[in-house]
């Protein structure tokens, strides 16, 4: 099948998207198929909202771009690849498993970006399959800035192996600290990320969706974490690493922590009652 | 007036045999958590955070021995702008941590930088009564508020003393006197305001050299705000510094006025401290806490055993010394009198448990005290302790434990108000000056016992400031016609005692849930209220706006102070209470001066 180019000039709503989300009907990935090429780009993308951006997460003001904004930017184009007629995957219910943020130098806030963005193929999981979701953000040309968003969907065939998980890094901690997340935090961080989706919003909503209470946006839980690391994380090439273990809900407490680890610095994010794990990553500088 | 130069004396450890720590233990599955377990984590914006303490060689102490006797600077020199860490830094030593009562937030600050300054020091030059000049080229200038001590104690005292038939008349009057008055049921209740304030005033000036390595001092202005009299003469005054500060009229009703100034700058000549030694007594400030029990004597039976066995150590007399200079240091400093003046006014009752007739003396008192809460319980209005399911009287009686009085060297300490009118001193000074002379005091037996702390030991000596035991007492003179604590010791002087302080040479620190009590929501109880985050008491002024300090982005602080020493409490296995170290702020923010 032929990759499936999308281009924009604006960047596009995600209400529509939204409500062919959740209408739609998809067959799913037929065994032995692939995962087609979907692309979508657009070009001389402004930062419009960095500073509501930085405050909901917890970075101080500047006029450097958080790392993990770009992923918000981009967010509508990796909306419009999920929602395309012909992807033959259901949006909903697609689970973000883990990323990999690659920056390769500060991003200004006054700078116009490029953003492409594309799935091609899938590697089984043992219930569903993995998709690669790639984000590449250029400026003048210049790759500046990747993610690779893993996510994974049920909507074909698993290879049904159970596989040990990766260990979890468990650092001696410099940083350990509690984050209270109020029951409207969804609602305000959609509101700023664009992304409205009912499980973030209100109890009632996530219900619907088989969420006993509405959760917190994963990428708010990463931006937070990163907003944490603070000087941490150093002015040069970063590249983050996360994998999201259990969900959030809202109202809650989570435990951050940190540490060295490696070559790099290992983070986490627990339950301070149950001590079970809801995400864990690494930040590599340079390489 | 000239202090005399204090030094840190080091307490010898007992044998290794008799050395004891805490070594708290997480509760096992199952078991209940008690003050004596290891928190399970900790959620909290205070800098303190559950801390150890850390040894200082004798050297250190040396050095450290000049933060108990600085004199005012007599001038500002320019220098480098504060920088929003050494704020941070300077207030958790200040007015994020000095040494109130556990469960009485009194004190609200307000700070300026350099350019306001000027403009608040031509106000400070209107007053009436300053105790040092005015100082131009300050860095900043802190203004610290001061509210009358309110707590769930003083209103179980609402329903203390009245007689019967008329309590239905005189309790309603008393609690609409105390709210919109600020008179207080006892007069030793309206001296913790004042001990509070001038403890806070020690703490302010030590932790203005700490936090900035020696190169800043505070010269803090208390008298012209202390006594009735100062306060009606500088109305005027403190009325635009209400103004500036944006103090509302409903905080003014309820009791809240300015206490102090300080202005902070840096000085011609720093002290001589070196930053390690400034940044291991922070990190000890911080870890400092009131000890109460004394292994062998006071502690519950349900307590491990490392609190049940006696251990022979004793407060060496050169400490006790070094202390009462430090005292005498302190009172002086912030009365202005003369050293022998002071040693004339400061009434001190000393009891060493271990000599003669101390051990009777504490059991008269003992005896004394609960006398007075029978008593007290006895003449409780039923109208009021019947309905409330005798929640009144039930917590007078829990008072009792809160009036123990443990350890080998314990000093009550008050003044004679003639006497001090005699001498033309304002008497709510003279108490403030005890406030802080007690807690310097203590803050110089504290320091001292970390001097070559073992490992196996978590202290050398600690002490606990206590106002229970002349709360206790006062109820009792005002109403049941008892004696002053200091009565028998200044038989030909009307003192009134204020304070008093044990000394305690122990290897094991106090249980962790009571600093619990302090930090965790969870554990927050009616009588006990949670130390402040920076943003729930500092107020910065920055171009023009009133903000609170360290709230940003809907981010609060979960800093510890003095972090890099690392001193927290950690588990058996050595890992961390999660939580507890906290974490820092944006260095964009706290590597940026806070007023360009």
């Amino acid at each position: 099948m032929e990759a499936t180019h999308i281009e924009y000039d604006t960047m596009p709503g995600t209400g529509s998207m939204m409500l062919r989300t959740a209408v739609s009907r998809k067959p799913g990935l037929k065994e032995g198929g692939d995962l087609p090429r979907f692309e979508a780009v657009i070009n001389d993308v402004s930062f419009t909202n960095t500073a509501e951006y930085q405050a909901i997460c917890g970075f101080p003001e500047s006029a450097i771009v958080p790392i993990t904004m770009p992923q918000v930017v981009a967010a509508p184009l990796h909306m419009a690849v999920f929602t395309h007629p012909d992807f033959p995957l259901p949006a909903m219910g697609l689970v973000h498993v883990s990323s990999r943020i690659t920056l390769e130098r500060p991003i200004r806030s006054n700078e116009s970006i490029d953003i492409l963005v594309w799935v091609e193929g899938q590697r089984p999981a043992r219930r569903g399959c993995e998709v690669d979701l790639v984000t590449e953000v250029r400026v003048d040309g210049a790759k500046v800035w990747e993610s690779i968003t893993t996510v994974l969907s049920q909507a074909a065939k698993g290879h049904g192996k159970k596989s040990l998980p990766p260990p979890i890094p468990e650092p001696e901690p410099t940083r350990s600290a509690l984050w209270s997340m109020g029951s409207d935090l969804g609602r305000r961080y959609g509101t700023i990320a664009g992304d409205r989706n009912p499980i973030h919003l209100w109890p009632i909503t996530a219900k619907l969706f088989g969420f006993k209470r509405h959760i917190i946006h994963g990428m708010w839980l990463l931006g937070r974490a990163m907003a944490e690391l603070d000087g941490d994380i150093g002015d040069g090439r970063v590249t983050v690493e996360v994998a999201f273990k259990r969900p959030v809900f809202l109202p809650g407490r989570a435990m951050f922590s940190s540490g060295e680890h490696g070559a790099g610095i290992a983070f986490r994010l627990d339950n301070p009652e149950k001590g079970k794990n809801h995400l864990f990553g690494s930040v590599k500088q340079g390489g | 007036m000239p202090q005399n130069q204090v030094s840190l004396i080091a307490v010898s450890p007992p044998d290794v045999a008799q050395r004891v720590q805490r070594s708290a233990q997480p509760a096992g599955p199952g078991e209940k958590r008690t003050r004596y377990t290891l928190p399970i984590g900790l959620q909290s914006g205070s800098p303190v955070g559950y801390r150890t303490r850390i040894a200082i060689s004798a050297a250190e102490a040396n050095e450290a021995a000049l933060l108990f006797s600085l004199s005012r600077p007599t001038g500002f020199v320019p220098g480098p702008p504060v920088l929003e860490r050494e704020l941070f830094e300077e207030l958790s030593l200040g007015v994020l941590s000095a040494r109130q009562s556990t469960n009485f937030r009194g004190h609200r600050q307000v700070s300026f930088g350099p350019e306001r300054s000027v403009e608040l020091a031509e106000v400070l030059r209107e007053l009436e009564g300053v105790e040092a000049p005015v100082l131009e080229g300050a860095a900043m200038t802190h203004v610290v508020f001061t509210r009358p001590y309110r707590t769930a104690f003083t209103l179980l005292l609402t329903f203390v003393g009245h007689k019967m038939g008329l309590n239905l008349a005189t309790v309603p009057w008393r609690a609409f006197s105390k709210r919109w008055m600020h008179t207080d049921d006892i007069p030793s209740v309206g001296f913790l305001q004042h001990l509070h304030l001038g403890i806070l005033a020690d703490a302010i000036e030590q932790a203005a050299v700490i936090a900035s390595v020696g190169r800043r001092a505070a010269q803090v202005f208390m008298a012209p705000f202390a006594g009735r009299s100062h306060r009606k003469e500088n109305q005027a005054v403190m009325a635009k510094l209400h103004q500036i500060c944006g103090l509302s009229a409903h905080d003014q009703s309820l009791g809240w006025r300015v206490g102090l100034v300080a202005q902070v700058g840096c000085v011609e000549t720093p002290r001589a401290i070196s930053e390690s030694v400034c940044r291991k007594v922070g990190a000890n400030l911080m870890a400092f806490r009131s000890e109460r029990i004394q292994p062998g004597v006071n502690a519950e039976e349900s307590a491990p055993a490392a609190y049940q066995e006696r251990q022979e150590m004793d407060v060496p007399e050169e400490l006790a010394f070094m202390a009462a200079r430090a005292a005498y240091n302190s009172f002086v400093h912030w009365t202005g009198c003369e050293r022998q003046q002071a040693k004339d006014l400061m009434l001190l009752e000393r009891i060493d448990v271990l000599t003669d007739n101390g051990k009777e003396r504490l059991r008269q008192i003992r005896k004394d005290n609960n006398g007075i809460t029978d008593s007290l319980i006895a003449n409780l209005p039923l109208w009021a302790d019947l309905p409330l399911g005798r929640a009144l009287s039930r917590n007078a009686n829990r008072g009792r434990k809160a009036f123990a009085l443990v350890g080998q060297r314990i000093y009550i300490c008050g003044l004679d108000k003639n006497e001090v009118l005699k001498e033309s001193l304002d008497s709510t000074l003279a108490c403030q000056a005890i406030g802080a002379a007690a807690s310097r005091s203590a803050r110089l037996v504290e320091l001292s016992g970390c001097i070559n702390l073992p490992d196996d030991c978590d202290l050398l000596v600690g002490t606990c400031l206590m106002a229970g035991p002349v709360n206790q007492n006062d109820i009792g003179k005002q109403f049941y016609g008892y004696d002053d604590l200091l009565a028998q010791a200044h038989p030909t002087k009307e003192a009134t005692s204020m304070l008093l302080w044990t000394l305690k040479a122990k290897t094991v620190a106090d249980p962790l849930g009571n600093e619990e009590q302090l930090l965790s929501a969870k554990r927050k109880g009616a009588l006990v209220d949670l130390r402040p985050a920076p943003h729930e008491v500092v107020t910065l002024v920055i171009g023009g706006r009133h903000r609170p300090m360290r709230r940003e982005a809907g981010r609060t602080n979960q800093e510890r102070a003095f972090a890099d020493q690392g001193n927290f409490v950690r588990g058996p296995d050595g890992a961390h209470i999660p939580g507890n170290p906290g974490s820092a702020w944006p260095r964009a923010i706290s590597d940026s001066p806070v007023w360009e």
